[in-house]
């Protein structure tokens, strides 16, 4: 199978990563909550993959690294623990459910929503955008560092700026972005939920939220940590707060090995080489009359090397059926992203998402032209 | 004299614990807080040794490491 799904997860994982996970599983104790030496042992290899998170992103330390089952948990835990009835949020247009259905939910709850036009390529009108949507009620900006369908990429720098100079909360859904964009927390953001098995590598039910020293959520979930165990009260110390429950020692272990694995390519290096792909598809697919493209030439300034689709006279999950019939994995209809489908006139449609990985080779993208060519 | 334990208020502190005492030279172990050594509960300590105790304080709180509590191990184990 020639696997182009690598937005909705890495496949395959690099091998480090699966040992990784195999290793744990067969030798960990829960860590934390025990004396032995098996629990300290895999309490220590716990905080290596959050040391290793930390300085990868530039947290303030490594306490600021909360692992989470994935980015929606980490964007549910941020957008719930921040905002209170009264309060107005302004977002992109291209945003994933996991941002727009907790903000959905709050919405009942009496918070209001403005979504800001992105426009491909021009920074400064999807700036203004945002800038003419706040209002004297604002309390945050959240926006997607990239799209996950359009692999559209905001100025989240301008975009974190302008919420500060507002007096305002930023936050950043970096799923598509995180291991193909360098992302700093020295840029302010206050906080950034990530995947850990996407562009990290890591497993699936694995992710990150990081937090900025300023900033401390109300909890959604309270538990069990380990520590301070006689009150009943929910810790306030970094990163018990957030992180009630028995870890996933075996996925944290293997992100930190995915990471480990970014880190010794270069995120650069990875992106070029995503890029180059991507490029050359959608100069191949230019040439196609039948092919339907959205967005400009993907430079990478202003995309991820994410590229959507459609093929005239055919339903997007009628192509996904078809290529898959031809080997291969490509995902299509919604992207669970229908706001930045309505922003595309897809809505009814969906559209064909490619992504590449590390792992995708010049001749996987021309077998998918080669065959996307055999419809007519 | 027995010796000297630091109780932090959880494993993550006592390993940034331990690893910044070990920058600055000193050996630490960490290990779980008897109960009646915290009154908040579930804890883990950093045991350095003797001699070393104010130093090793003195270093954890500078570097914001939140310090519940101060004993002596003295029972041996």
């Amino acid at each position: 199978m020639i696997y182009l799904d690598n937005s909705a997860t890495t496949y395959p994982k690099p091998s480090a990563v699966a040992a990784a996970v195999s290793s744990t599983i067969k030798a960990s104790a829960n860590p934390g909550r025990s004396g032995h030496s098996m629990s300290l042992a895999a309490a220590e290899k716990i905080y290596a993959a959050r040391r290793t998170a930390a300085d990868f992103f530039s947290a303030a330390d490594e306490t600021r690294v909360i692992f989470t089952p994935g980015c929606t948990f980490g964007l549910n835990a941020a957008i719930k623990g921040l905002l209170s009835p009264g309060d107005h949020v302004v977002v992109s247009n291209l945003e994933h459910n996991a941002v727009m259905r907790p903000l959905e939910t709050l919405r009942a709850k009496g918070i209001d929503i403005t979504k800001a036009e992105a426009f491909a390529a021009d920074d400064e009108k999807t700036v203004d955008s945002f800038r003419h949507s706040i209002n004297a009620k604002t309390k945050m900006i959240i926006c997607t560092h990239a799209s996950n369908v359009w692999g559209i990429r905001f100025p989240i720098e301008r975009l974190c700026a302008l919420a500060h100079a507002y007096g305002l909360i930023f936050i950043t859904d970096a799923a598509q972005s995180a291991g193909i964009v360098p992302i700093s927390m020295n840029d302010g953001y206050d906080i950034v939920c990530t995947a850990g098995h996407k562009g990290l590598y890591g497993p699936m039910g694995t992710g990150i939220m990081l937090l900025s020293e300023n900033i401390m959520p109300a909890t959604i979930i309270e538990g069990g940590t380990g520590s301070n165990s006689v009150s009943l009260l929910q810790p306030e110390d970094l990163p018990d707060r957030y992180e009630s429950g028995t870890p996933n020692l075996p996925g944290i272990a293997g992100l930190k090995a995915g990471i480990d694995f970014i880190r010794s390519k270069g995120t650069e290096s990875v992106a070029q080489h995503e890029f180059r792909l991507i490029g050359e598809l959608y100069r191949a697919f230019e040439k196609l009359p039948n092919i339907r493209l959205y967005t400009p030439f993907p430079d990478p300034e202003h995309f991820v090397p994410v590229l959507s689709f459609n093929v005239e006279g055919y339903d997007s999950e009628d192509i996904a059926a078809f290529l898959n019939n031809h080997g291969i994995a490509v995902r299509a209809g919604l992207h669970c992203a229908p706001s930045a489908h309505e922003a595309f006139g897809t809505l009814s449609t969906g559209a064909v998402r490619i992504s590449p990985s590390v792992f995708t080779r010049h001749s996987d993208i021309e077998r998918l032209v080669f065959t996307i060519k055999k419809l007519k | 004299m027995g010796t000297p334990l630091i109780t932090v208020t959880s494993v993550t502190y006592a390993l940034r614990g331990q690893r910044l005492l070990a920058s600055f030279g000193i050996r630490s172990k960490i290990s779980r807080t008897k109960n009646r050594s915290s009154e908040k509960g579930c804890s883990y300590s950093i045991s350095v040794p003797a001699g070393k105790f104010d130093e090793a304080e003195e270093i954890l709180k500078k570097h914001g490491i939140k310090i519940i509590g101060r004993t002596e191990r003295t029972d041996g184990s």
